[in-house]
């Protein structure tokens, strides 16, 4: 299987900052298992995030494999975000 | 097939009509974050018509029942929304209920508001003065870098501890901003002198909720200042006062043996002593001066041991030294004096190899009656030349008869000396302002006079008794009462008041003066201070002129009131419109109890026949408070300095 995430900020808010640094140490464990997460800002990258239709930052998107998958809002729990977007726990692992 | 009974509508129906007017904005989802219903609030804070929101993916909320934030850019405008989620029903079927909430504009203010909090930490942290914070006890809360510094505690140590920079008597200054110098302890119990300065914290309801407390350290200051002060009053080789130190006591002694009721008692005076090293000139020419000025310093110090500590020990010039004795028995002079005397023939100096030594000789005199500085010196200094003149290495004190020979000699000085003042129309007048305690306006004016003599001037307390005695008194009162007089013919200018003596009262020119006067100069606006003494002892003599004085519309008030004489009766009788306390009554009335009844019970008669009350000699500001708090009115004192008119008139 091979992961795609997609995760659209706006750079300066707090709220995205925390997004990102999570999505960052997720950055190696996909790797290793052939994923990868793309990081947007809704302000640098408007078509797409009109594409992928973003109403609010932080907006976390499983696009692949399956029908995508969203998530909203502050991160702060990495256990409840592999639940919502039904990511492998194998990423959890591999980050510990 | 769903059941929809009508009241189940009938709910449906009310629960979107709640959705709709929310000022919040809402959204209904399917469990898997599509969106089922937009409120128009929602609509307007996504940017979207609702329609267009209609099966679009929010997203799913990752906590239900917990507030998160999202960022939502509307327009360009960066909204920060509160975002919440909860698990509910929405017709019929299971959905997930979104309430977004604009928290821009607090998310602003809190930043700002963090970020002036982080520019006044950085303030109180930098700040080279300590700054500490009280709460409404006075416990400290928060203490910097510069106090720690300053009193050795660290914040740690003295957080929730009584605030180190209020000195320990002090009470909590709550609402009221302070600005002091005071002395404070440090951890390890060093006193450390610094200007302290308080003011209050408020809540939005107006109380005090805490206290910030600012202090420099001043010791520099104070260590400079004390370093002048001494300088200013002392003689730096011998470490005894200075001659200005030995003249101003002198002043101060004979106003206070001048006040009645202040005179030493029986057999008792002060007494001054004038020593003289006889063969100080030899010392200094065989030893060198630094010789001399080492027997100078030895003898000094011994001079110093050999006095009570009521004794005042200066160096006059020279080889010169005077000894200031405070109400002693009379033949204690002569003890002194020859006590001086023989430890200064004892003392001896040792020198490369040699030896040397003088006699003194002591002149002196008792200060029997309230005398000039200057006079008293040189009465004294005048035995001192008899004495050696006599053989030295003795002792003569002057006293009684020949002491009284010699002052004779200084009262014709005198008297010449008021007299020409006089006829040159030279007398100095000073003006001491009566202020109004409560409001601290200025109600009128005392004159006072004194004496020029070359650079100086003399104050009343030593020149009238010698006016008195040699019959000019009367004069100096008219004096001054004419110029009194002529001040008043500015309208604008404030009411007068002339100390009038004895014999000024009985004197004929002051009614006259008074009577050709323009009386709308006068009335109303001249008022003469007379002493208790003379209104009460001749109060039968007195009564016709102070009759014929207020005819005139002038006041008259009591001076320097005691509450010796029969107070009550006497006081109702007497034509007084005003009542000048003595000095010394606000201090007995803090001596509590009975003292302060009597303080008390004057100042109430005193108001009951409608006079008004005048409290002299006050310094401090705490005395103001003191006097108004017992009821009176008026007061003078060095608080509000008087001025002096140079030009003649």
């Amino acid at each position: 299987m091979s992961l795609d995430l997609r995760l659209y900020v706006s750079r300066w808010s707090p709220r995205s900052q925390r997004a990102i640094a999570v999505v960052e140490s997720l950055r190696e464990p996909l790797a290793a298992l052939g994923g990868t997460c793309e990081i947007l800002d809704v302000a640098e990258a408007p078509e797409a995030a009109a594409e992928d239709r973003v109403l609010a930052t932080p907006t976390l998107i499983r696009r692949a494999p399956g029908p995508p998958r969203r998530v909203v809002g502050d991160v702060p729990d990495l256990e409840l975000l592999l639940d919502r977007l039904d990511l492998p726990r194998e990423l959890l692992a591999a980050r510990r | 097939m769903r059941d929809e009974t009508s009241s189940g509508r009938a709910a449906g129906a009310d629960l979107r009509a709640l959705v709709d007017v929310n000022a919040d904005g809402m959204l209904v989802c399917h469990p898997d974050g599509r969106i089922r219903y937009a409120n128009p609030a929602a609509a307007t804070l996504l940017g979207r018509p609702p329609d267009e929101l209609v099966g679009q993916d929010f997203g799913r909320p990752l906590r239900l029942d917990a507030t998160t934030e999202i960022d939502l850019l509307v327009d360009e405008r960066l909204v920060v929304a509160e975002l919440r989620a909860v698990e509910t029903v929405w017709d019929g079927s299971p959905a997930i209920l979104a309430t977004l909430r604009d928290v821009t504009q607090r998310k602003l203010v809190e930043s700002e508001l963090r970020r002036a909090n982080g520019v006044l930490q950085a303030v109180i942290e930098a700040a080279p003065v300590a700054i500490a914070q009280l709460d409404e006890t006075g416990a400290v809360t928060s203490w910097n870098d510069a106090a720690e510094v300053m009193l050795g505690w660290t914040e740690e140590e003295i957080l929730g501890q009584r605030c180190p920079l209020l000195p320990e008597r002090m009470g909590i200054p709550g609402r009221r901003k302070l600005a002091l110098e005071v002395t404070v302890s440090s951890r390890d119990e060093r006193p450390v002198d610094i200007a302290l300065h308080t003011g209050p914290v408020l809540d939005d309801l107006g109380e005090v909720v805490g206290i910030v407390a600012v202090a420099v350290d001043i010791s520099d200051r104070k260590r400079r200042e004390e370093r002048v002060r001494y300088l200013a009053t002392h003689d730096p080789l011998t470490g005894l006062a200075n001659r200005r130190v030995l003249e101003d006591e002198l002043g101060r002694l004979a106003e206070l043996r001048g006040v009645p009721g202040r005179r030493a008692a029986d057999g008792r005076s002060d007494a001054l002593l004038i020593l003289d090293l006889d063969e100080f000139k030899v010392v200094n020419d065989t030893a060198g001066h630094l010789a001399g000025d080492e027997m100078l310093a030895g003898i000094a110090r011994v001079v110093r041991d050999s006095l009570r500590p009521s004794g005042l020990a200066a160096r006059l010039g020279g080889d010169e030294l005077a000894v200031l004795l405070r109400d002693v028995p009379g033949e204690d002079a002569e003890h002194v004096a020859e006590r001086l005397r023989s430890r200064v023939s004892d003392f001896r100096l040792q020198r490369a190899g040699r030896t040397f030594s003088t006699t003194a000789t002591v002149g002196g005199t008792l200060i029997e009656e309230p005398r000039d500085a200057r006079e008293v010196i040189a009465v004294a200094d005048l035995a001192l030349k008899r004495a050696k003149r006599a053989g030295r290495d003795r002792v003569l004190i002057l006293r009684g008869r020949e002491r009284e020979a010699i002052e004779q000699a200084e009262d014709t000085r005198w008297a010449e000396l008021i007299r020409t003042a006089l006829r040159d129309d030279a007398l100095v007048v000073d003006h001491l302002p009566l202020i109004d305690l409560a409001s601290l306006g200025r109600r009128g004016l005392e004159l006072l006079v004194r004496l020029p003599e070359g650079e100086d001037l003399h104050p009343p307390a030593t020149f009238l008794e010698r006016a008195d005695s040699v019959g000019l008194l009367a004069e100096i009162d008219l004096a001054v009462t004419r110029k009194a007089i002529a001040a008043l013919g500015d309208p604008v200018a404030l009411p007068r008041w002339v100390n009038l003596s004895r014999s000024g009262l009985a004197h004929d020119d002051i009614l006259d003066a008074v009577a050709e006067a323009d009386p709308r100069h006068v009335r109303g606006r001249l008022g003469f201070d007379i002493g208790e003494d003379v209104l009460f002892v001749e109060a039968l003599r007195s009564a016709e002129r102070l009759s014929a004085l207020r005819g005139r519309g002038c006041s008259i008030a009591l001076d320097r009131f005691t509450g010796q004489y029969p107070v009550m009766a006497g006081l109702a009788d007497l034509a007084v419109d005003v009542v000048k306390l003595d000095p010394s009554l606000l201090p007995r009335a803090d001596a509590g109890g009975d003292e302060e009844a009597v303080v008390r019970a004057v100042v109430e008669s005193s108001r009951a026949t409608g006079r008004e009350i005048v409290a002299v000699g006050i310094e401090r500001e705490v005395t103001r408070r003191r006097a108004l708090e017992l009821g009176v009115t008026m007061g003078q004192g060095h608080l509000w300095p008087s001025h002096r008119i140079l030009a003649p008139g």
